[in-house]
């Protein structure tokens, strides 16, 4: 609901990470990690993220969004699985003993910038 | 030319959220954080709770929504300073933001304050994903909405530290399950305290007040034990 502001957000951040040899080559790519469990759409996020793009060197940039699944390590067991719906008990003992591994990831990975033809 | 970044996107928001903790650490004031779906009783069941806890526990409240004062208006009866936040007139932010808090604070006289609760945005999405520099998290749910609400918005329920499950004086006139709901919610957050309660009747806030209380005391004690300790050293 709030992907508007994360598009801000990851615009902000990508520019800010352009080095200054760079400045003012257009982005190709930038690349996000979003957990599943984050809150975030995916399709709401391209949406807003083509409109606060606009206008920036990361107009015609591609957006690619690696979702990370929700995963989970049991503490007495030690096993590992992937929860594809909201029960967080183990899969193999039953114990809520466990721990979160991955899932809300919201993170901006890395930026793909042109390279400058004038060096 | 590939340039790594690894930068949580929620950053900015994260690192205001550590300045209001720290800052309500100095001030011994314990932060709790209420979210809920609209309509499921947050401003009477805390209006009640407020009644109960003063003068013992000083209270004051930050209330957001997106537009009226008329929570406000509720809360401030009951003579604990309130502060409003509006995040737009027609349709704002979905959630507090740690700046927000900051901000509202800053007009409360906190060294008189012993718990600052904030009533968030009516929504079960966003207020999960945004840290405001709380002490608990607790999340309200009624009876009139499904039973599979826990099931619905999972990240709530997960991150939250008790439930309180609120109009329970309707039950003799739904055909709810509550035992399934129940069930719901341990599956999602095993051993997470939930409190059914009755914001009308007050019916089981005796529970509820005293898990509240409990935690208040927690840090004050906490705090003090610091401060004495480094006197002593």
């Amino acid at each position: 609901m709030h992907e508007l502001g994360i598009a801000v957000q990851v615009v902000e951040s990508a520019v800010s990470s352009i080095p200054s040899s760079l400045q003012g080559q257009p982005v190709k790519k930038v690349t996000l990690d979003i957990g599943k469990m984050a809150g975030i759409t995916a399709h709401s996020l391209r949406f807003c993220f083509e409109i606060v793009s606009k206008g920036t060197v990361l107009e015609t940039s591609e957006l690619v969004i690696n979702e990370i699944p929700v995963t989970a390590k049991c503490r007495s067991c030690l096993s590992e699985w992937i929860i594809t719906e909201p029960i967080f008990l183990c899969e193999k003992c039953g114990t809520p003993d466990i721990n979160v591994e991955t899932g809300r990831e919201l993170l901006i990975r890395s930026i793909e910038v042109a390279d400058n033809q004038n060096i | 030319m590939e340039i790594e970044i690894n930068q949580k996107i929620l950053d900015a928001n994260d690192g205001d959220a550590d300045e209001n903790r720290q800052m309500f650490l100095e001030k011994q004031v314990f932060v709790l954080n209420v979210m809920s779906a609209p309509g499921s009783g947050k401003t009477t069941l805390l209006v009640k709770t407020i009644t109960r806890l003063q003068p013992d526990i000083r209270c004051a409240v930050i209330v957001g929504d997106i537009s009226t004062t008329n929570d406000a208006d509720r809360l401030a009866a009951t003579g604990v300073d309130v502060v409003q936040i509006n995040t737009d007139a027609f349709g704002g932010d979905c959630h507090l933001s740690a700046r927000r808090i900051e901000e509202a604070v800053a007009t409360l006289p906190l060294d008189s304050v012993d718990l600052l609760i904030i009533e968030n945005i009516g929504n079960l999405v966003c207020p999960a994903e945004f840290d405001i520099g709380e002490d608990a998290r607790v999340v309200v749910i009624s009876v009139t909405e499904g039973e599979d609400k826990p099931l619905k918005y999972p990240l709530m329920f997960r991150v939250c530290d008790a439930t309180l499950y609120n109009k329970t004086d309707l039950l003799p006139h739904l055909d709810y399950d509550m035992a399934q709901a129940v069930t719901n919610i341990g599956r999602i957050h095993p051993g997470m305290p939930v409190f059914p309660v009755s914001a009308r009747t007050c019916d089981g806030f005796d529970p509820w007040v005293a898990w509240l209380k409990e935690k208040v005391c927690e840090k004050k004690l906490a705090m003090n034990i610091k401060k004495l300790s480094s006197v002593a050293c």
